[in-house]
């Protein structure tokens, strides 16, 4: 792959036209690119106005980007805060071979704020904040809640959604979510919040890697040539002319949803439904740990916390062995009484129709606008959750 | 300049135009300013390091010419080079090791240890300057002008990342620098497209599940996991360096210079002194030369090759990076190329045993090889020994950690392309005969398929031009 093949001397044609071939070459690739371009322009601007959905939210509802770093925060009091992975807010193809949905305002967070204000309309007055990411990990939860409370929001409620996916398998905190650990003071003021609630050492061993690993980026950021800071605002003009470069990121995603279906399809077949990951115990030690530091800090707070288990496709099996899954169950519920927070199973609220499709493959994580609607119902009307929902009326 | 840039592409299409449009005698003058920029690109105060280097070394030239007995003068030029490398790339892992071992009998000093940023291709240009110096004493190699010698340092396709040149190699072209043929354009392009293609797409394509599987707590990782982190890091690696030789080749064709080969294929060597010769082959060539034949000396005996082995891949592994996991990558090496002339020394020039046949040898040592070299990436890639270690441990005894915690999509990257990497040297051979084919019976349809690969090379590459990605043989 790595090297020239010797080509002999070739008597022929192309010794007697080399500059022709040459001409011919370079005008057929250039055709070729400009087709190219034109193409991918055609075909991204077709699917981003299928994909355009116009958002509409009551006035109390916030959304915090995933990137959320210094985004102004709701000022209303009190305040109720969702974090979760995607599926608060994703929502799945209604159709084999339909890509996932935009959020146009009907997700977890909507209907959560519309049923609680339908039982005590006084709730009018409280923010419903969602601050969620893809495959959230608690060491992220608890460095974002830690992070939204060092910019001043302290919610009355904490409503967290954990899937057992996500706590059994990975902790270590992703790149997205770093910029947080730039901002001056928010280290010191996280690593003085676990110091006093006495959380595992091993939570702020992680950030502490983080955080070294965002002041090396930091450094080659400082490092980095004139060349390379030139060639960048170079991409960024010719982006939005050239859509080969400018739209990389979405033909990139397109061709990585393709590929890997066909790749699975031939490698798992029929199987492709049914394998299984394994869990990570180390990884599951840990997030236990930040969970239980999310829990303390939460009550430090007087912030009231909502846990629930996501919910999980019924007509499906499991991916992953169910007994561990039991055993941390279990040991989420010592926590919770531990710590005053409610926990809620809410793994089969949402029934098989509410579910729908991700490309050709029936959808394990994200459910339809009534599955949202179904789970907010649950969520609100748990009879021990009315003590942690209680926190949002007036006194 | 990242040779992955649009700028670096537009630098080389002005350098290149201009280059040819010049009288004869001024391209020499625009390739060295146009060398100098391309340096001066990413940190210009190390313009004068470059230079100064060059205008150390030539003097030092000019001094030892001046002599009959040259090897004392040779011996005060390299000293002075090698000081220079240790100062700017090893002084910071001097200082650690030192506070390291003075920590163990419980002294701790703060030693005044300046902290530069290590200049960019010092490792390449120096070895060059070496080379020249060595091969100056030796008298296999005469006085050149200055410029023409400081063009033959900064000569900007091969200045970052080689290959290692020697002047007799380069200064004959240079001297009388040519307009490439068409075809010899063409295969510049190709060289140039396809490298871009195997960094973009291939090395940086792989590199994410790779550092993603680095960063992981390695308490975590199974006995499988460890390997696939090994091959994953290896093939790239090989994708990442290859790829930029590609492009350094390509670069330097379009002005009408040939430069070295650097890769052929290692992956499918049938042994590790086969591996050696195949990968980064002009470092590997440059080792043998003035390392390891003046080890063995005239007597090769076992003892003195296994020495030499040994001592020349360490050289090997510390001329890389600072640091030990480098050391003992080396010393792996050493060891396997040490293991393989036991294993061989008795047998050389006896007739060969007929029993086994020579495939099913050729396909044993290719295997074991792969294994071991994998499994030595291990060492370059960990960020300390222990981890190392530890890697190691569990990718040797994987039974004993059967879990699996990496993502299957990494799993699936490196078994893919280690199978293309198998398959390429066939693959490359029949590519090879039917383009020669094809241009002997149609060569217009052979123009328009080359114009369409050409398309399509750029085209995907300028999909996967994410972000800003370095290669990794500019940190060393």
């Amino acid at each position: 792959m790595g090297e020239r093949v010797a080509v002999r001397p070739v008597p022929t044609a192309a010794r007697v036209l080399p500059f022709a071939a040459l001409v011919v070459s370079a005008t057929v690739g250039l055709f070729a690119l400009v087709a190219a371009n034109l193409w991918s322009k055609a075909a991204l601007s077709g699917a981003r106005q299928a994909e355009a959905v116009e958002v509409t939210r009551a006035p109390n509802v916030r959304v915090l980007s995933r990137h959320f770093v210094d985004e102004p925060l709701p000022t209303s009091h009190p305040s109720l805060l969702l974090v979760g992975n995607s599926h608060t807010y994703a929502l799945p193809g209604l159709h084999p071979g339909e890509p996932l949905r935009n959020d146009p305002g009907s997700t977890l967070i909507d209907t959560l704020a519309a049923e609680l204000t339908q039982v005590s309309p006084s709730r009018r007055q409280a923010a419903f904040v969602r601050l969620s990411s893809p495959n959230l990990l608690p060491v992220e939860m608890l460095a974002r809640v830690g992070f939204v409370e060092f910019r001043g929001l302290v919610p009355q409620v904490l409503v967290v959604g954990l899937t057992w996916r996500n706590v059994a398998r990975d902790s270590a905190v992703r790149s997205e979510f770093r910029p947080m650990f730039a901002v001056p003071g928010f280290t010191a003021h996280l690593r003085g919040r676990l110091e006093q609630i006495g959380a595992d050492p091993r939570v702020m061993a992680a950030f502490d890697a983080s955080i070294r690993e965002d002041a090396s980026r930091q450094k080659d950021e400082e490092n980095r040539a004139w060349a390379d800071r030139f060639d960048e605002s170079l991409q960024g003009t010719l982006g939005p002319k050239v859509p080969l470069m400018g739209q990389s990121a979405e033909l990139r995603a397109r061709a990585y949803r393709r590929l890997s279906l066909a790749i699975e399809g031939v490698f798992l077949g029929e199987q492709a439904q049914t394998h299984s990951y394994e869990m990570v115990p180390e990884d599951l030690e840990l997030n236990r740990a930040c969970l239980a530091a999310l829990l303390r800090l939460a009550r430090e707070n007087g912030t009231r916390v909502l846990l629930y288990l996501a919910p999980e496709r019924d007509d499906l099996p499991l991916l992953m062995d169910a007994a561990p899954q039991e055993v941390f169950n279990r040991e989420l519920e010592a926590m919770a009484i531990e710590t005053g927070a409610v926990l809620v199973d809410a793994r089969h609220t949402v029934p098989a129709s509410y579910w729908g499709f991700e490309g050709d493959t029936p959808d394990r994580s994200h459910f339809t606008e009534p599955g949202h609607a179904s789970l907010a119902k649950f969520l609100a009307h748990q009879e021990q959750a009315q003590a942690v929902f209680s926190a949002l009326d007036p006194r | 300049m990242r040779f992955n840039s649009i700028v670096f592409f537009a630098f080389l299409a002005a350098v290149v135009v201009v280059l040819h449009l010049l009288p004869a005698r001024w391209r020499k003058a625009w390739l060295l300013i146009a060398s100098a920029a391309f340096y001066a690109s990413w940190h210009p105060p190390y313009l004068a390091l470059l230079f100064g280097v060059a205008t150390l070394n030539h003097l030092g030239a000019r001094w030892i010419s001046a002599a009959t007995e040259r090897g004392r003068r040779g011996g005060v030029v390299i000293a002075a080079n090698l000081t220079l490398l240790g100062i700017f790339k090893y002084l910071g892992w001097l200082e650690s090791s030192a506070k390291g071992l003075l920590s163990l009998v419980g002294v701790s000093v703060e030693l005044p240890v300046p902290h530069w940023v290590l200049p960019l291709g010092i490792s390449f240009f120096l070895f060059e300057c070496l080379s020249y110096t060595i091969d100056l004493v030796r008298k296999r190699e005469k006085l050149h002008p200055f410029a023409d010698f400081l063009l033959f340092v900064a000569f900007f396709p091969k200045l970052i990342a080689g290959p290692i040149l020697r002047a007799k190699e380069l200064l004959p072209q240079l001297a009388n620098l040519r307009r490439p043929t068409a075809a010899r354009v063409g295969e510049a392009l190709w060289m140039l497209l396809s490298g871009l293609f195997l960094k973009t797409v291939v090395a940086d394509g792989i590199a994410q599940g790779v550092d993603a599987a680095f960063a992981r707590d390695v308490r975590t990782i199974g006995g499988l996991d460890a390997w696939v982190m090994a091959v994953g890091f290896g093939l790239q690696i090989y994708f990442d360096f290859s790829s930029y030789s590609r492009m350094a080749i390509g670069s330097a064709g379009l002005c009408g210079v040939e430069l070295v080969e650097n890769f052929n294929h290692p992956y499918v060597a049938r042994s590790p002194a086969d591996f050696w010769a195949r990968w980064h082959m002009s470092l590997s060539r440059w080792i043998r030369d003035y390392v390891f034949f003046p080890m063995v000396g005239r007597q090769s005996t076992l003892w003195a090759m296994c020495r030499a082995a040994l001592g020349s891949m360490i050289l090997c592994g510390v001329w890389h990076g600072a640091g030990w996991t480098f050391v003992l990558w080396g010393a792996w090496h050493g060891a396997m190329v040490a293991g393989y002339h036991v294993v061989t020394f008795r047998s050389r020039g006896a007739p060969k045993a007929a029993a086994v046949p020579s495939w099913w040898l050729g396909l044993l040592g290719a295997a074991v090889t792969f294994g071991l070299v994998m499994l030595g990436w291990l060492w370059f890639r960990s960020a300390d020994v222990a981890t190392a270690a530890h890697l190691l441990g569990r990718a040797l005894w994987p039974l004993g950690h059967l879990k699996r915690v990496l993502p299957g999509t990494l799993y699936l990257q490196v078994f893919v392309l280690t199978v293309l990497v198998w398959l390429a040297p066939a693959v490359a051979g029949a590519g090879a005969r039917v383009a020669v084919w094809l241009q002997q019976v149609a060569w217009p349809a052979w123009a328009i398929s080359r114009g369409l690969a050409w398309a399509l090379l750029l085209a995907v590459s300028m999909i996967y031009l994410r972000g800003q990605t370095a290669f990794i043989y500019f940190q060393f």
